[in-house]
């Protein structure tokens, strides 16, 4: 296999943007959990926090690739399917799911070689660990059935490989790095999403409760109850848009961290 | 290292004297030997720590939190002067409320805190102050704005602090109870005190439904307000008059389930907190949990902070761990 530095080039196909990881994968759980599980129904099964997973799901958290895979089992998907459908469903544009590639019987090696050097490499190696930008170093490699993806965020991804059979072959280096370039630099910027004015009719769909929506703070679950109930008790126009504006301005504060829960009102 | 924790007095008044901002609770007698400076503190003698839970009139339960001196304002507020306490709040940062039990403030904000414009984009914490079960009834519980020593049996004091930007508030409940599968009750406006509900759609008296079935009345009402359960304490029954107290308001609308029974409140405490509030800024966590799950001596996680009489997370609580985290924006 070809290691060291080598040309991403065409070969490498980008399936989609992310602006933080952290909270493209809170994205991915929280469309995989909704309408299928509570918080605290996953946390029971997953044995994450209910505290953490909320957090996770809203972006803030930083988990483990161990939470993740146990996050990822009590939904009942792969992890690789957990991570592809956060990169595949985001929006924004500084980060890159890689895919390297069908590793078919030959292992991740086999999966990379394909993608950097178009040959088959060696079976019996995994990629263990993928360093990127400071301050995201993590073992998000992510073995599918068919083909390995790692998350890479804007800059240079580094891939350092095991080899499997190093212990049975004295002498071989058990571990070799391999960096690959990716500048994302010709990516097109998403546009900017903008919180629809209190006019909007899927404001008062919401305010109605005829959206299904599921927040992921506490601050929205209280505010989205009390809206709905107050709402339907008094579905006058000045009481309904006395509460839309309550909860647009919630969102319009809590804009940046919100996508979540605004993807479920305007899609 | 932030001072988190019981201590002596004499360290407390040590702490505040060298400008640390906090949140104290005390019994009165101690809060009176505390130091003028930029601290709140309550009327409180029951306290959870992560060794153990416990009673003390000797010590003193010292949060102090991660900010400046320069960016805390402390205010009261009258009854009828809450609605500020979310217009005066900083755009990023958090409050927290000490509220006397009974108090009208603690009344009035119990009912309309919902109700308050902007109440839900405005970080607000906090507890209800409150005295020992023998002195119910007969000592009245106090807030204190260390600034300037004043005690409030009627007010509420606020403390209001504000965040360097990358920073923010985070609040969080801890609760163990879920609505069991039983009876749905609604009741048909809000309030502290009901009579009538329905019950699975019919209308009964509420009073009478709870002495009828027998419920458990240590078992608060559970509403799932999507996804967070939240908890309102049965305070008294009267079947004679079929009236019922609540230590926090049932709302209008909302659906409500009695909470199914809970074996062991410390396990079940240390399950819900997990290691998602070690970090916490501020916590609190209900007097009713420490009585009904015979909490002396057992720990319930790694969280500090009063048992209370009341606990706020925006809107007022009970029997719920409130927690604060200032985490990165």
């Amino acid at each position: 296999m070809d290691e060291g530095r080598a040309d991403a080039g065409p070969t490498i196909p980008r399936i989609g943007p992310v602006s933080r990881p952290s909270v493209a994968l809170g994205l991915a759980v929280r469309r995989a959990r909704a309408g299928r599980y509570t918080l605290a129904e996953l946390s029971e099964s997953s044995g994450v926090s209910a505290g953490l997973l909320s957090l996770i799901e809203r972006g803030r958290g930083n988990p483990t690739i161990n939470t993740l895979g146990c996050i990822a089992e009590a939904l009942g998907i792969s992890l690789p399917d957990l991570v592809a459908d956060a990169i595949d469903a985001s929006g924004d544009r500084s980060a890159l799911i890689v895919t390297l590639g069908p590793a078919a019987d030959n292992g991740i090696e086999g999966a990379l070689a394909t993608t950097a050097s178009g040959r088959s490499g060696q079976a019996g190696r995994a990629v263990t660990e993928v360093v990127s930008e400071p301050g995201w170093r993590s073992s998000m490699v992510l073995q599918g059935g068919q083909e390995a993806r790692v998350l890479v965020l804007d800059g240079s991804l580094e891939l350092t490989l095991r080899d499997r059979t190093a212990d049975s072959c004295p002498g071989m280096s058990a571990e070799r790095p391999l960096s690959v370039d990716l500048s994302l630099r010709s990516v097109t910027p998403a546009a900017t999403f903008q919180i629809p004015p209190v006019d909007d009719p899927r404001w008062l769909e919401f305010a109605r409760g005829a959206i299904p929506f599921e927040p992921t703070t506490l601050a929205c679950q209280m505010l989205f109850t009390h809206v709905v109930r107050c709402v339907r008790q008094d579905p006058s126009s000045p009481n309904v848009g006395r509460w839309v504006r309550e909860i647009r301005g919630f969102f319009v504060k809590y804009e940046s961290v919100s996508a979540p829960e605004l993807g479920q009102i305007f899609g | 290292m932030l001072t988190k924790g019981l201590c002596t007095v004499e360290s407390a008044a040590e702490l505040l004297a060298s400008g640390a901002v906090a949140v104290v609770a005390a019994t009165e007698e101690l809060l009176g030997r505390l130091p003028p400076g930029n601290w709140i503190g309550g009327t409180m003698r029951y306290f959870m720590t992560p060794e153990q839970s416990c009673e003390s009139v000797d010590r003193v339960l010292v949060t102090e939190l991660p900010v400046s001196q320069a960016d805390v304002t402390i205010r009261s507020y009258g009854a009828h002067e809450l609605a500020r306490i979310v217009t005066d709040a900083p755009d990023n940062g958090f409050s927290i409320v000490i509220m006397p039990a009974g108090s009208p403030a603690h009344l009035e904000y119990a009912k309309r805190a919902p109700y308050y414009p902007g109440l839900f984009r405005t970080p607000i914490v906090g507890w209800i102050s409150g005295v020992s079960f023998e002195e119910l009834g007969s000592v009245a519980p106090f807030a204190v704005d260390g600034r300037t020593g004043h005690h409030s049996a009627e007010h509420a004091i606020v403390l209001h602090a504000r965040l360097p930007a990358g920073k923010a508030a985070h609040i969080s409940i801890a609760n163990p109870f879920r609505g069991g599968g039983g009876d749905v009750i609604t009741f048909p406006a809000d309030g502290l005190s009901v009579t009538d509900c329905t019950v699975n759609g019919q209308i009964r008296n509420f009073a009478h439904y709870l002495a009828e079935s027998a419920a458990d009345t240590r078992l608060p009402l559970v509403a799932d307000y999507a996804g967070a359960q939240v908890n309102t304490s049965i305070q008294s029954v009267d079947a004679s008059r079929g009236v019922v107290s609540l230590y926090a308001p049932v709302f209008g609308g909302i659906e409500y389930r009695i909470a199914a029974p809970v074996s062991d409140y410390a396990t079940a405490f240390r399950d819900a907190v997990g290691d998602s509030h070690r970090d916490a800024a501020f916590a609190c966590n209900c007097i009713l949990n420490y009585m009904y799950g015979e909490l002396e001596g057992r720990t319930i996680g790694h969280v500090t902070g009063p048992m209370t009489f009341g606990e706020i997370a925006y809107q007022l609580l009970n029997q719920t761990l409130v927690c604060l985290s200032i985490i990165d924006a």
